[in-house]
């Protein structure tokens, strides 16, 4: 794209808007996960937070909640409560991270979310698989040195990112 | 205490330049690495599958390095520019291949303002907006505000406050029919008839010769005429004597002391984000100034400007169509500086010999009036009532009616007192070539 005309464009609470269907999809998973009333409350506020300061660390909090919360409620790894997440902690993220850019009474240009989106399907799509993959493989418990391997490289990936963070200035 | 205040606004800004990470990057690494190694750590693959996509999504956003911080460059405009018109602003912004987000501020169809912040691809080289200028005045018109993100926005440089580029929209002139304007008692050339003798083409009169007359204005078929009455005919050659032609002067004396509007309320408050209240008084001057100024000089008059409130604003007479550009410009000075003077200036110097004199107030307070029937007695003076009518009181206060009844009395006696001092009062334009049509000697 080298030229565009600018036209009214789309008012920025829509993005608010898309963060906060996604926190209220985030609760309902949480509400029928049976995630306790204090919990839910405590997400709710997160939620909250959230839509109205997409850039603070509400975003982030609510998402390791609603993690932390699925996880100690079920022991399949894989059951539809895990999986719905999946795409809606991706939605949370990067709508909060596009309405945290834009200040009161700004508008968008919707073809700008276009790469945005493209990207974030093939994330969701690798990110299924990886599930589907999971949900093959064996639930037997791993040697200890094949656990230290995925922690190396966890690690590995940390660094990957700080040197990339550090080029990208 | 300032030094260190100096010190903490610098860092501040110096930590904003260039490329910084976001909310969402600390989200991203640290949410994504947490739950996969927590899941890990625990043997929870629900975890590390809800992890997963934030990790994934933000290696692949730092993938892409973002180059350089872009900055938006705005294609110039016209300095000055007539209003009601429009234009294109094209801005440039150069933005490297890991830039997918660029917001800028920038004007919008139908937004007065500097408009609102606006989201737009970094894959964008040109970015092209409406802009349109419909109140007359001096201001901004563009204030490109921007910022700059990566992917997912996920690193962010900016936002850095634009350059703001001003622009003057002249005071529109309506089309007026010039009516004549009494002729200066000296001068040559012009557009209107003297009652001297000159060199003009309308007829004076038809008169016997004297010396010291031009051969070739003998009138041959009198002289015989007469000759023939007499018995001699060339006894007493008759000459053809003309109207000398000359020019007019019309000097425009502006009130810039009070901009008012009809609702009383609003007076004593300044009015937000605009110089000039629209259809207030100055409002209702300014734009009787310039289409009074361009009828007259569109027929070869000498017209000049007078401020009230700052006399260094004024403009001395002058014709042509420079002088009506200079003119109109000058109107937009003396709206800037509105409000600031505490009573009239009005010297006898800066009205020149035989000037009809045209005075633009709303007449709120006897000073002006005086400094009009003043003028009155070397000139021709007409005086346009600026003041919207009919006054509303203010509703906020039980004395509102009150006020308004006692300065429409007030008012309506400095009129009074205007037409007994010989000043032809008017509310409109228009009304001016009548009077003076009238008054013609």
């Amino acid at each position: 794209m080298t030229s565009m005309d600018v036209g009214r464009g789309w008012s920025a609470w829509w993005l608010r808007g898309a963060a906060g269907l996604a926190a209220a999809g985030m609760l309902l998973d949480l509400g029928l996960s049976g995630v306790s009333t204090v919990m839910l409350a405590i997400a709710a506020l997160l939620a909250l937070a959230s839509v109205l300061l997409p850039a603070s660390p509400a975003p982030l909090v609510l998402i390791c909640c609603a993690a932390l919360s699925v996880a100690l409620t079920g022991d399949d790894p894989l059951r539809p409560a895990v999986l719905v997440l999946i795409p809606l902690v991706h939605a949370l993220h990067l709508t909060c991270a596009l309405a945290g850019l834009l200040p009161r009474g700004a508008r968008f240009d919707p073809a700008a979310l276009r790469p945005t989106l493209r990207r974030a399907a093939g994330v969701q799509a690798v990110a299924l698989g990886l599930a589907g993959v999971a949900a093959v493989l064996p639930a037997t418990r791993t040697p200890e040195p094949v656990e230290l391997i995925a922690l190396l490289s966890i690690a590995g990936l940390a660094l990957l990112v700080i040197t990339a963070r550090r080029g990208g200035r | 205490m300032s030094r260190v205040r100096v010190f903490l606004t610098a860092r501040q800004v110096a930590g904003r330049a260039g490329w910084r990470g976001t909310d969402a990057l600390f989200r991203g690494a640290v949410g994504g690495l947490g739950l996969v190694g927590v899941g890990v750590v625990l043997h929870r693959v629900d975890l590390v599958v809800i992890g997963v996509p934030l990790l994934l999504a933000t290696v692949a956003a730092l993938a892409v390095p973002v180059g350089g911080v872009p900055v938006p460059r705005i294609a110039p405009l016209p300095r000055s520019v007539e209003a009601g018109d429009g234009a294109r602003a094209v801005i440039t912004v150069d933005a490297g291949p890991g830039v997918e987000f660029v917001a800028i501020r920038l004007p919008t169809p139908g937004n007065a303002s500097l408009g609102p912040v606006q989201l737009l691809p970094g894959g964008a080289r040109t970015v092209r907006a409406a802009v349109r200028w419909n109140a007359w005045g001096e201001g901004v018109d563009l204030r490109p505000d921007h910022l700059a993100a990566g992917r997912d926005a996920l690193l962010i440089s900016g936002p850095v406050v634009g350059v703001e580029t001003r622009r003057t929209v002249l005071p529109p002139v309506v089309p007026l029919g010039p009516g004549p304007l009494p002729p200066r008692v000296s001068g040559l050339v012009g557009a209107h008839r003297s009652r001297r003798a000159g060199d003009g083409v309308e007829l004076r009169a038809v008169r016997p010769f004297h010396p010291g007359d031009r051969l070739r204005r003998i009138d041959w078929r009198v002289t015989l005429r007469a000759g023939a009455a007499t018995g001699d005919p060339l006894a007493v050659p008759h000459v053809r004597e003309q109207h000398a032609e000359v020019d007019a002067d019309l000097v425009l004396v502006l009130d810039s002391l009070a901009d008012v509007t009809a609702e009383l309320a609003d007076w004593s408050t300044s009015a937000p984000g605009v110089q000039v209240r629209p259809g207030g008084s100055l409002d209702t001057a300014v734009r009787a100034a310039a289409s009074l100024a361009a009828g007259y000089l569109r027929q070869g008059d000498r017209v000049g400007l007078i401020d009230l409130g700052h006399p260094q604003l004024s403009l001395p007479p002058g014709i042509g169509l420079r002088q009506l550009t200079r003119l109109r410009h000058q109107l937009v000075a003396c709206s800037r500086a509105s409000g600031r003077a505490s009573r009239p200036v009005l010297l006898p110097r800066q009205i020149p010999p035989g000037a009809v004199v045209v005075f633009l107030s709303p007449f709120l307070d006897d000073a002006t009036a005086t400094a009009a029937t003043t003028a009155a007695r070397h000139h021709l003076v007409i005086a346009v009532d600026t003041l919207p009518t009919p006054l509303v009181a203010d509703p906020d206060t039980p004395w509102g009616e009150v006020v308004r009844q006692i300065l429409t009395a007030e008012h309506h006696a400095r009129r009074t007192a205007l037409r007994a001092n010989g000043v032809a009062v008017v509310t409109t334009p228009e009304a001016v070539p009548a009077i003076l049509r009238r008054v013609r000697p």
